[in-house]
């Protein structure tokens, strides 16, 4: 019998494909011939030790990833490193549709604000359909040598929508700080895999985070200006600190 | 809906995973997966098994993938030189690694086959179909994969002792 034959049998039987007339050849091989045994032995081995390989469990949040995304109303081709919509309108669907989409939002008082980590807040967004995705009022670009990506400020009345959307090679902490800007923190709208942390205090947000990101930071104007007169203004410096002492400080601004 | 992703989440998570080497990718193209089928479920030939469909998307997406990126990252295998015994290092939760290192090595059409017989326990026939090949050539990626696989493997003394 030749080497191509053997090799076939012992694949076959290996892969649960043997049939009974096979079956009978191989038992004849093997009886005849010691490199055959030995061939099969490797083999089974080989797919022994893979079989005691335990399965892997995905992301708890899979799942529900996975639900959100398809539920969207209207959604378009959505794909996690490739959306091609803004954040700002993916988000904006989320809340038209009044689905959650792992988002934490909560609202407090400013003399109740103390830091708070945000992770375990879960709630519904507003119904809010008139959110945009027009063209950001400020937007900043980072280049570093171990984070890319970008930030772009949108604005719905007096709702602000601070969009992250970067790659760091490592962990990056990022700190937001609206001190004196008439700002409070409104909410956070995760679509990242390995959601980042939080810290929330009345005039700054501490982030920490690392790998592909896209959140969204919702801040809002304390006082009312739903006027149609009121005048928007406000300056948001940001500052991403990383590994190794790599910084890149930047101002968004609204007005 | 529902059911299908709570059916087929795992399996079709573990296949990314076992084409990339990396969780986070494997999560991605997971969910690209789920997103393809839902965009195309009008487009479904029923002749064809719901798993090979869905499997084919994700072999397909995870080579894509692999492409785009036109290296591949090396496996972090972090396995001590010194536990070489299987039941050891099943025990440590690094057979996980040797075996993902060595499936990295491969070339993604050899890797596919391995994956989708040992991994996901397709026959034959099934991985031709999800595949788009002859069986008579499943056969033999799978012999060729494994002979690269076992000569790996034995190279680091887990089996052919």
């Amino acid at each position: 019998m030749n080497d191509k034959k053997h090799i076939e049998l012992i694949q076959a039987e290996l892969d649960n494909e043997l049939t009974g007339e096979q079956k009978v050849e191989l038992d004849a091989l093997l009886d005849a011939s010691a490199d055959a045994k030995a061939a099969r032995k490797d083999f089974r081995d080989l797919a022994s030790l893979m079989g005691q390989v335990p399965p892997r469990q995905p992301p708890e949040t899979l799942g529900q990833n996975i639900l959100a995304q398809i539920e969207l109303p209207g959604r378009q081709r959505a794909a996690p490193k490739s959306w091609a919509m803004p954040a700002a309108a993916r988000v904006a669907m989320a809340f038209a549709a009044g689905i959650v989409v792992t988002i934490g939002l909560f609202q407090l008082a400013p003399a109740d604000i103390g830091p708070t980590d945000t992770r375990s807040l879960v709630g519904a967004m507003v119904n809010d359909q008139a959110l945009t995705d027009e063209l950001p009022l400020d937007r900043i670009e980072v280049g570093l040598d171990t984070l890319h990506g970008s930030v772009e400020l949108h604005r719905n009345n007096n709702l602000l929508m601070l969009e992250f959307e970067f790659e760091a090679m490592g962990p990056v902490d990022l700190a937001l700080d609206f001190a004196g800007q008439g700002l409070q923190f409104e909410g956070f709208a995760n679509q990242s895999i390995t959601p980042p942390r939080l810290q929330v205090s009345t005039d700054s947000i501490g982030i920490a985070a690392s790998g592909d990101q896209s959140f969204v930071v919702f801040l809002a104007y304390i006082d009312d200006k739903n006027d149609k007169n009121a005048v928007f203004e406000a300056r948001i410096a940001l500052e991403f600190n990383l590994v190794g002492g790599q910084t890149h400080q930047s101002v968004l601004t609204d007005r | 809906m529902e059911t299908l992703v709570k059916r087929y989440e795992k399996p079709i998570y573990n296949a990314a995973y076992r084409m990339l080497g990396n969780p986070d990718d494997a999560a991605d193209i997971t969910q690209i997966a789920f997103l393809k089928v839902f965009e195309n479920f009008d487009r479904y030939n029923p002749k064809f098994k719901f798993f090979s469909w869905i499997y084919r998307i994700t072999v397909n997406e995870s080579i894509n993938l692999l492409k785009r990126r036109g290296y591949q990252e090396p496996f972090d295998d972090k396995h001590p030189s010194e536990l070489r015994d299987p039941a050891a290092l099943v025990e440590a939760g690094h057979l996980c690694d040797c075996v993902q290192g060595v499936l990295m090595e491969l070339q993604e059409e050899y890797r596919a086959v391995i994956v989708l017989r040992h991994f996901t326990e397709c026959s034959y026939h099934e991985i031709g179909e999800i595949l788009q090949i002859p069986d008579k050539t499943v056969k033999s990626r799978l012999y060729t994969a494994r002979q690269i696989m076992k000569e790996k493997i034995k190279a680091q003394g887990l089996i052919g002792k």
